[in-house]
């Protein structure tokens, strides 16, 4: 099954779940989602993890 | 899981979802685009399912669950205590909020942005500067 028939069935999933989708609205989230976590900040979680483990 | 979680959505996007919010499933939309996977962690499912009014509402949250894109997190996957440790070490930094807590310990593990319509009390709990999606503006 190809990533597209992929996609176009989980859009219609998400439309049966309510949710209907706009390529706008996709691509308002499209940069935050590219955007790395600050290396410090990853480096900071595991430190809690592993102080709280 | 279609790939690896990108974001993790705590028990206030659930509710957003649950009311309607378009950011929500805009949001969902790109990461399953993208071929990766939008974490739900089952003390925010719990959360949500709790504070669900109707059971139109709780059936939408577990048609949500379905979606290809979404998977539910267990609290403990492994076996022993660990998780649950830090899982409450980090509610306690939020008051006490088990279902905050989850979702951070969560976001930390999968090295994921954290979805929430309260920044505030998210970014409480997380490390300074970790990738808080707010879902409210």
């Amino acid at each position: 099954m190809t990533l597209k028939v992929r996609v176009h069935q989980g859009t219609a999933r998400l439309r049966r779940a309510g949710i209907e989708v706009t390529d706008a609205g996709k691509a308002r989230w499209r940069d935050r989602l590219a955007a790395p976590i600050p290396p410090e900040a990853l480096a900071e979680g595991q430190r809690i993890l592993d102080e709280a483990a | 899981m279609s790939g690896p979680v990108a974001v993790v959505l705590d028990a206030t996007a659930l509710a957003a979802y649950v009311d309607g919010q378009l950011a929500v499933g805009e949001l969902i939309a790109e990461v399953a685009e993208e071929d990766r996977t939008v974490g739900v962690p089952a003390v925010c499912l719990a959360a949500a399912y709790a504070a669900a009014s109707s059971e139109v509402s709780a059936a939408l949250l577990t048609l949500l669950t379905t979606t290809p894109a979404v998977t539910v997190l267990p609290l403990g996957a492994e076996p022993g205590v660990d998780d649950a440790r830090q899982v409450g070490v980090l509610a306690r930094t939020a008051g006490g909020d088990i279902a905050l807590g989850h979702a951070a310990r969560t976001a930390i593990a999968h090295q994921a942005h954290l979805a929430t319509t309260s920044p505030g009390p998210a970014a409480a709990v997380l490390p300074t500067g970790w990738s808080i999606l707010d879902l409210s503006q």
